[in-house]
């Protein structure tokens, strides 16, 4: 079994769900980035400028 | 490890992404346009109300009831100006689509996703982006971090992760022992007690490579997974109206209830910000099962590797949700207070912020959900174990009913901070 779960994340690099949750960190961290350099910018364009109708 | 993070072929996702991204768009504003008139009808006829119970406060002379709905009118007030509206005038479809239909974003895009993909068909190229989509949800369950204070974390996740452990237990045990016992192949009884038993699609595929599961074992397991979430992502948020579930509990319910992330996500947003606190919290604890169910399933059917070990720290090492890391470091940045970060009511601050963003993740994720349940796909679903699979996600919908109502509405809720 160790084999199997070890053997699925190399022979790809990473699993697939690996890769989704490591890009789910990487979105959110920055997300987090841009929110504490400039909040009113992002949340303006996410709150207000997107909504045009 | 930069290399790898991309998966060969990644460019063809890049136009599917870009229709769900659209189509999330489109759907957002057209709940955006319904909720601003549905809350411009509330108010139209709220406000005479109020101001004739403000008379009578005022000849009370209860001052600080004066002051309450003085606050509760301007409210309103404002919620009628931005449709330039006139007190009295109605804007009744809003409020019979908004409220009675409940017909939000979350249905909006799972549905039209549904009919797009099944009436009209999506174009091959836009598939690959249409699968990437979903996953979308990941961060925006990340964010949703800075909802909740480590309070939260102890009672309503504590309470979850009892409640999963016994469920996801049990029903994976039940669907297994009946699978062997009606001579279902080991392969497609081990991945559909895991998948009946935790996150669908994401449990299947975690468990098939281990208990040896085939292409078509895996179609099965998948279709029925899909089948019986896609009904009860539908009819859960009206029966839970029905029987007056509070939204707390009822975000406790979809987390035991409905198997997968994206679709328990979908019906608790649907029915209310409560439920979806509630349903996040839960399914955090919920998810992080997931490398013990593949444990379990390993010792069950007495697969071993060259050693004869079971390889525990391994398997939960390469099945173990490392995005739900990201979202206890906000519990954390929350819960400790610094004034820096704010909360996602305090305006001007980074939290404040990222509260807006979380939603439009969900949106693509959910145009990702409706434009990938396919019809055809969930017509694989068949045979015994489909019956077994079936059954025992019903028991577990009814009795996980019964456990959070008597569990009642405060056990659930999310306080936040």
């Amino acid at each position: 079994m160790s084999s199997n779960a070890a053997s699925e994340e190399m022979s790809n690099g990473l699993s697939s769900a690996k890769r989704e949750d490591i890009w789910a960190l990487i979105i959110a961290g920055v997300v987090m980035l841009v929110s504490m350099a400039a909040p009113e910018i992002v949340h303006d364009i996410f709150a207000k400028l997107l909504y045009v109708f | 490890m930069t290399r790898s993070l991309f998966a060969p072929g990644w460019t063809k996702i890049i136009p599917g992404l870009i229709f769900c991204a659209l189509f999330a768009w489109i759907v957002m504003n057209i709940d955006h346009t319904l909720s601003t008139y549905q809350r411009a009808d509330a108010a139209s006829q709220a406000i005479p109300k109020l101001h004739e119970r403000l008379d009578a406060a005022s000849a009370e002379g209860n001052a600080d009831e004066v002051a309450s709905i003085r606050k509760t009118i301007d409210k309103h007030q404002k919620a009628l100006d931005v449709v330039g509206g006139q007190i009295g005038a109605r804007w009744a479809w809003a409020t019979l689509l908004y409220e009675d239909f409940q017909f939000k974003y979350v249905a909006i895009l799972l549905i039209g996703g549904i009919l797009i993909r099944n009436l009209f068909g999506v174009p091959e190229i836009f598939k690959a982006g249409i699968g990437v989509a979903r996953p979308l949800i990941k961060p925006g369950i990340i964010i949703l971090g800075v909802h909740y204070v480590w309070s939260d974390v102890v009672r309503v996740g504590g309470t979850g992760l009892i409640l999963a452990t016994v469920f996801i237990f049990g029903t994976a045990i039940t669907v297994m022992w009946l699978s062997r016992r009606y001579g279902v192949s080991d392969g497609l009884g081990g991945i559909m007690g895991a998948g009946t038993g935790v996150c669908g699609v994401s449990a299947i595929i975690a468990t098939a490579p281990v208990v040896k599961a085939k292409p078509r074992d895996m179609a099965y397991a998948i279709g029925t997974i899909l089948l019986f979430g896609t009904v009860m992502l539908f009819i859960m948020p009206y029966l839970g109206h029905a029987l007056s579930v509070s939204e707390s509990q009822f975000g406790a319910w979809a987390a035991v209830a409905i198997l997968n992330t994206a679709q328990l996500i979908a019906a608790a947003e649907w029915y209310g910000e409560e439920a979806r606190n509630t349903a996040v919290l839960i399914n955090a604890a919920r998810i992080m099962l997931i490398p013990l169910i593949v444990v379990f399933a390993v010792w069950f059917y007495g697969l071993r590797d060259e050693g004869g070990r079971i390889g525990f720290w391994a398997t939960m090492r390469a099945k173990f949700p490392v995005f739900i890391l990201g979202f206890f470091v906000l519990i954390i940045l929350n819960s400790i207070g610094l004034e820096f970060f704010g909360g996602p009511t305090t305006s001007g601050s980074p939290f404040w912020a990222m509260n807006a963003v979380y939603k439009w993740f969900f949106a693509i994720g959910f145009a990702g959900i409706g434009l990938s349940i396919s019809i055809e796909d969930m017509k694989q679903a068949g045979g015994t174990a489909f019956v077994i699979g079936s059954g025992a996600a019903m028991a577990k919908m009814v009795l996980g009913l019964i456990v959070v109502l008597l569990l009642g509405t405060e056990l659930l809720r999310v306080a936040g901070g």
